[in-house]
Formats: C-alpha cells, structure tokens, sequence
C-alpha cells in the first residue's frame, strides 16, 4: 500500500467516523436531552456552541505548540500543522461568535454584551484572523513561517484569559461547567454535551487531515514549478 | 419570535459554516489535483 492510498483510507474512515459521530450527537442534542425549564428549547444551543468553542481553543493550542516547535526544528511540517489548525480555529470560533448572540437575544433580552468572555473571545477571533492575514502578507516561505511562529506564540496568551475570564470577573456569561463539585448538567444532558465535545473533536481532526494533504499538494507544486523553470 | 426560531437560526448557521468550509476544502483539493497532474505530464513530456 503506497503513502498516498494509505493517507486516502484513513481519511474515508475519518470522514465517516465523524459523520456517524455527528448524527448521533445531533440525536441526542435535539431528541434525547431533555428540555431544559428555565430557559427551554434555545438551551439547546449550548452543546455545539460549547463544543465549538472547545475546538477553537484546541486549535489555537495546537497553533501554539506547533510555532514552538517549528521554532526549535524549523521543519516545514510544523508550520504547516499550525497554519491549517489556525484556520480551523477561525471557523469555529465563528460558530461561537455568532451562536452565542442567537442563545443571548431571548435569554439576556440583548444580542451583545461587552462582557469579558465574549469580548476576549471577539479579541481571539481578530487575532487569528490576522494570523492569516500576516502570512498571506510575506511572500518568502521561510520569513513567513517564521513570523507566523512568532505571531501564533503571542496570540496564545488570550486564550487562558478567554477561558478563565469567567471565573475571574463578574460576568453574565453562564458559569463554568466544570467545578470542584462535579459537572453542572443532569447526566442525559451530559450525555448529549459530551457525544457533541466528540463529535466536533473527531470533525476538526478530519479538517486539520484534509487540509494538511493541501498543504502538501500545494508545497509539492511549488518545487515542481521549481524544477520546471530553474 | 419563537424560542424555536432561535435553535433553528443557530443549528442552520452552525452547518452552513460546517458544510461551506469542506466544501471550500474539497474546491481548493480539486484544483490543486488537476495543477498537480497537469505539471506532471509537462514534467513528463518535456523529459521524453
């Protein structure tokens, strides 16, 4: 079996792995939970908004160790582990921003609040938003895995302040989840919380797989340009 | 507006991101493919 058929099969497993994963999570957010009193049906947004942002900060820690550790090596693989994950970090922390605001509106009577979790989390979105945007800017490959190294290591700090910011400060974002007396949640509803936690963690696997593989595509034109034209 | 107006607007925002990003992935893939092959056979032709 080639690298390349290998790489092929583990993504299709992935792929349905994760899609299996998702269904059942979606079945048992949307039917088998039950309704929460207080806030009813739009609680519901809770689960994957919590699973999003889970995987926007895993993301943005893989960013992190992957700038380190492309510093301390320079390996391109490095960079590019960081670069893909960054992205994906992008699009869920999207799916916080603008989930979030839809469970606020009927519950806090407001869409926006400049609380610090929401606005730390705003302040993270940018971040790695122009994390891109400084790569996109450099045209030499190694100055912009460098400087994106550098960038993806500082932009790191706002992430423990974005996850303590709600035991930290007063704040109208609901508490954390997980405390010195257990987990806040009845155990059907936890049920559904984690098979979503898990569902999202298999699905930005599957992305940071395929992104990877064009990252790969795209290094491998680049040096066969290279060895057309030089 | 109805509570289930909101889980609605969320759960469709939610997969509209979801599906847009693989689906931008798999654009980018398949572009990148045919570039790949087509440098391949101007690799191979020129070599023969």
């Amino acid at each position: 079996m080639t690298e390349n058929t290998r790489t092929s099969l583990i993504e299709k497993v992935l792929a349905w792995s994760t899609f299996l994963a998702v269904f059942v999570a979606l079945y048992l957010v949307l039917v088998y939970a039950p309704t929460e009193k207080t806030m009813g049906d739009v609680q519901r947004i809770f689960y994957f908004h919590v699973a999003s942002a889970w995987v926007g900060m895993m993301a943005f820690g893989v960013v992190f160790v992957a700038s380190i550790a492309y510093l301390l090596t320079r390996r391109t693989n490095w960079d590019t582990y960081a670069y893909t994950s960054a992205e994906i970090g992008v699009v869920f922390t999207t799916i916080v921003l603008l989930t979030g605001p839809i469970w606020a509106k009927p519950i806090w009577n407001a869409w926006w609040t400049w609380d610090s979790r929401l606005t730390t989390t705003l302040i993270l979105w940018f971040l790695y938003l122009a994390y891109g945007k400084v790569r996109s800017a450099i045209g030499e490959e190694e100055k912009k895995a460098r400087l994106a190294a550098v960038f993806g290591i500082l932009a790191f700090v706002v992430v423990p302040i974005n996850f303590f910011a709600i035991r930290w400060w007063r704040t109208m974002h609901p508490g954390a989840l997980v405390t010195s007396k257990g987990i806040g949640l009845a155990p059907d509803m936890m049920l559904a919380f984690f098979a979503s936690l898990f569902a999202f963690s298999l699905l930005y696997c599957y992305f940071m797989m395929r992104s990877v593989r064009i990252e790969r595509m795209k290094a491998e034109i680049r040096r066969l340009k290279e060895g057309l034209f030089n | 507006m109805d509570i289930l107006f909101y889980l609605f607007l969320a759960y469709s925002i939610i997969w509209v991101l979801i599906f847009g990003y693989s689906l931008r992935l798999g654009k980018r893939q398949d572009k990148l493919q045919k570039e790949l092959e087509l440098l391949k056979e101007l690799i191979s032709s020129k070599s023969s």
